[in-house]
């Protein structure tokens, strides 16, 4: 996802954007969990952007608490990197700062 | 306790109609595939399993490796064995499985070639037996219970089934003449519903959606129409009907179907499953699957509902009843009601012989009438809880998910209050509502979960690390979890 698109997101008038979900679905406990462990205490870059990273220390911790929660379901197989990876871009606005920067 | 362990050979007697009764988890069909044989002293190629729903056949015969599935009425193979000549080894491990239309066409080919029919046959297995007094639809099973009677010294009949009730229906009269043999006489019962809930069928949405917190749910609707129109209603839900309906949809049906036959569970982005009565036998889910919430749309027959609810062979959250119409009535006449089709389950609602609900008691984890749940909820929180869940609400799998379902724009937040204020939502005048209001509203009272800060708050950034180890790693750690 590019930095452009996310963009979008963004509210312009100050006011919170929302995302609504079904009753006991998963995924924004899963969000709060990546919010309180790290984008909270994520450093900041030049930009002033968090810098999440993954690596052997995080992804395991991830996708142990993605697996608990079963937020890609109850298939062990589904617990792999890609798939964090595009949790992040889709529900946590963050994007590859990798391949921006192989873009440019 | 399986039924392997239980059944006694002295118990099934050849002239008799053999009715096994045991709900979904005994056994039944691998006491036919491994043991039946050994408990009957016969070879496997000389039983036949007919089975009632071709999705069975594909299961076990994917599944089975002692079934083998017989493809066509002229499956030449099994013709000659069961006209004259002898089978090969291989063969002669394998019990032959098809469906009741299936075994009816080979009956009526026989006949017609005056050939003696099933010469090397012993025992005849019919799976789900009361498909043969309850599956109107299937014209040739009259034809079958006939033959049934009429050669019920020349082979061993069995049937499997968790609802016999129907061969006990005097008021049936293809009920009559089946000689019925029970050889086990204790009602075997595994899995239980611990709530059962009657639902109105304008809410039968918002309580999927906002109030079944847990698991995955599955329905069961009596047409494809019914299903089509509840997939309308109900947000990011499937539907899976026969192979054989015109309504058959190959690209999204198959991989639900084969899903369920290879994995007895739901595919991962499937959380709620619309299917006709194609699902409601002989296919079954397990624990893993998740499904917590077993519906019957339209079709509270007791045959359905045991049968349905017989899918999962584990307990669940709860059962649930919807009617189109006529629920309101359900309360007050609730002793009078007993169903045994679906056609005439109104008129039995009102009649005054046994309970509907003294005849499901069994496989429910309630004890009386009085704790049966009746929720009623309002008209203007359907209609507004329809509209959010049709057009905001965020679909269960990260593939179906865009842009659209995000509320970031001000036109967007002006539009939830209109319609918000539409249907009085909080019972306010326009002047006290806000947008702020309705969000709160929508988390505390209709059990949505509203995230509202991600996308403001974190607008971070991520390297990955390239190292090619952590794949494994991780995949070792989640392993030892």
């Amino acid at each position: 996802m590019k930095k452009e698109a996310n963009k979008d997101f963004l509210d312009d008038d100050g006011e919170n954007t929302y995302l609504i979900f079904a009753s006991g679905d998963p995924r924004p406990r899963f969000m709060d969990f990546l919010e309180e462990n790290y984008f909270k205490s994520a450093p900041l870059d030049d930009d002033g952007e968090y810098i999440i990273n993954l690596d052997e220390k995080t992804v395991p911790v991830m996708l142990k608490e993605a697996y608990r929660l079963q937020v890609f379901g109850s298939d062990f197989k589904n617990y792999t990197i890609e798939n964090l990876i595009q949790f992040l871009e889709v529900f946590m606005n963050s994007y590859n700062a990798e391949k921006e920067s192989e873009g440019e | 306790m399986y039924l392997s362990d239980i059944i006694e050979a002295k118990n099934i007697l050849k002239g008799r109609f053999n009715i096994i009764h045991a709900g979904t988890g005994f056994g039944k069909t691998y006491w036919c595939s491994k043991n039946a044989a050994k408990t009957l002293g016969i070879k496997n190629s000389e039983i036949i399993f007919v089975t009632s729903r071709t999705l069975i056949v594909d299961q076990q015969n994917s599944m089975n490796n002692d079934f083998l599935k017989i493809k066509s009425d002229f499956d030449t193979k099994y013709f000659r064995q069961w006209g004259e000549n002898q089978l090969n080894d291989i063969d002669n491990k394998k019990i032959p499985i098809m469906t009741y239309n299936r075994f009816f066409s080979i009956i009526k080919n026989s006949y017609n070639s005056n050939g003696k029919i099933f010469k090397n046959i012993k025992c005849i297995i019919l799976d789900e037996c009361h498909a043969m007094l309850v599956d109107n639809f299937i014209k040739e099973m009259s034809a079958i219970n006939i033959f049934v009677k009429d050669n019920i010294n020349n082979f061993l009949f069995i049937g499997l089934t968790a609802t016999p009730e129907p061969f006990e229906d005097e008021d049936n009269l293809e009920a009559n003449g089946f000689n019925i043999n029970y050889p086990i006489e204790e009602k075997l019962v595994k899995n239980k519903a611990n709530e059962l809930m009657m639902v109105y069928d304008n809410s039968l949405s918002y309580m999927i959606t906002n109030c079944f917190k847990n698991g995955k749910t599955i329905i069961m609707c009596k047409t494809i129409s019914d299903c089509r129109m509840l997939q309308d209603r109900i947000p990011h839900s499937k539907v899976l009907c026969s192979k054989e309906n015109k309504g058959y949809d190959k690209e999204t049906m198959d991989i639900i179907r084969n899903c369920i036959i290879e994995y007895k569970k739901l595919p991962e982005d499937c959380h709620v499953l619309i299917t006709t009565n194609t699902s409601r036998e002989g296919i079954g889910f397990i624990e893993e699957s998740n499904i917590q919430n077993v519906v019957l749309y339209g079709c509270s027959d007791i045959i359905s509902v045991m049968q349905f609810m017989g899918r999962l062979r584990y307990n669940f959250d709860r059962l649930v009843i919807c009617e189109k119409n006529w629920i309101p009535n359900f309360k007050k006449n609730i002793k009078g009601f007993k169903a045994k089709s679906t056609n005439d389950c109104k008129k039995l609602f009102v009649s005054n012989s046994d309970s509907w609900f003294a005849s499901i008691m069994h496989v429910l984890n309630i004890a009386n009438i009085g704790d049966i749940k009746f929720p009623k909820i309002p008209y203007h929180i359907i209609s507004f809880t329809e509209y959010i869940n049709k057009k905001w609400l965020a679909p269960p799998s990260q593939a179906g998910f865009n842009k659209a379902y995000i509320i970031y724009k001000k036109e967007d937040r002006s539009e939830i209050l209109k319609i918000a204020c539409t249907y009085r939502l909080l019972g306010l005048p326009k002047s006290k509502m806000s947008f702020n209001k309705v969000i709160k509203y929508m988390r505390a009272g209709l059990g949505y979960t509203v995230d509202d800060i991600k996308y403001k708050t974190f607008r971070g950034k991520y390297v990955r690390d390239h190292n090619e180890d952590i794949r494994n790693q991780e995949i070792n750690r989640i392993n030892n979890i």
